[in-house]
């Protein structure tokens, strides 16, 4: 598949491995509300770039990406949406849950890390037919000691 | 044809769901015709064609 990424806050020490896989220009769509006038706008241009490259999956990470892309997606009619939740209750607000509920309406599937997350969707709404369950992992290749190191 | 696929996240910081991005976005850049390595898509609408 053809990969492409885009961000919310282009800052942080992955963006230099995330040059290196090489694809293409990372766009940023820098939110100052869910609520104003700039969220309308990087919105649109969301919008606009799914369509001129033809975007067939959106896969959404966190809270604020679910509720952004999601959105995007669906005005852009994307074919293949889905959604990540990684936390457990108790991080938001009664009106950040609404708004968080409406992003997996909009989603065709949504991942969920953990039993307990997922029970948690079920609860909340989700329809069980449209959870992943996928659990995080560590990458051991990169824990192990080389050769002639000192660790 | 291979599918275009957008991940967004939301900064570029060490945190898990980042790791989780760019992890995927590697072994897509390597694929030949007709594989997908991302397993995440096994289920989706997308994927039923």
């Amino acid at each position: 598949m053809n990969v492409r990424i885009a961000c919310l806050q282009d800052r942080g020490s992955l963006k230099a491995e995330a040059e290196q896989l090489d694809l293409g220009e990372i766009h940023e769509y820098p939110l100052t509300s869910f609520y104003d006038l700039n969220f309308v706008k990087q919105l649109r241009r969301l919008v606009r770039f799914i369509k001129e490259n033809e975007i067939d999956v959106v896969h959404t990470h966190c809270f604020y990406t679910n509720i952004f892309g999601m959105t995007g997606a669906y005005l852009a009619r994307v074919r293949g949406r889905l959604t990540s939740k990684g936390e457990t209750d108790g991080f938001r607000t009664p009106m950040q849950k609404r708004a968080e509920r409406f992003s997996f309406r909009l989603a065709h599937r949504v991942i969920a890390n953990c039993l307990v997350v997922q029970q948690m969707l079920i609860r909340e709404g989700v329809n069980p037919r449209r959870i992943i369950q996928h659990y995080n992992g560590l990458d051991l290749d990169r824990m192990k000691v080389r050769p002639g190191s000192d660790a | 044809m291979k599918p275009n696929v957008l991940f967004i996240i939301d900064s570029f910081e060490q945190g898990g769901s980042e790791r989780q991005a760019l992890a995927a976005a590697a072994p897509a850049t390597r694929e030949r015709p007709g594989e997908c390595s991302h397993r995440l898509l096994t289920g989706s609408r997308f994927a039923k064609g």
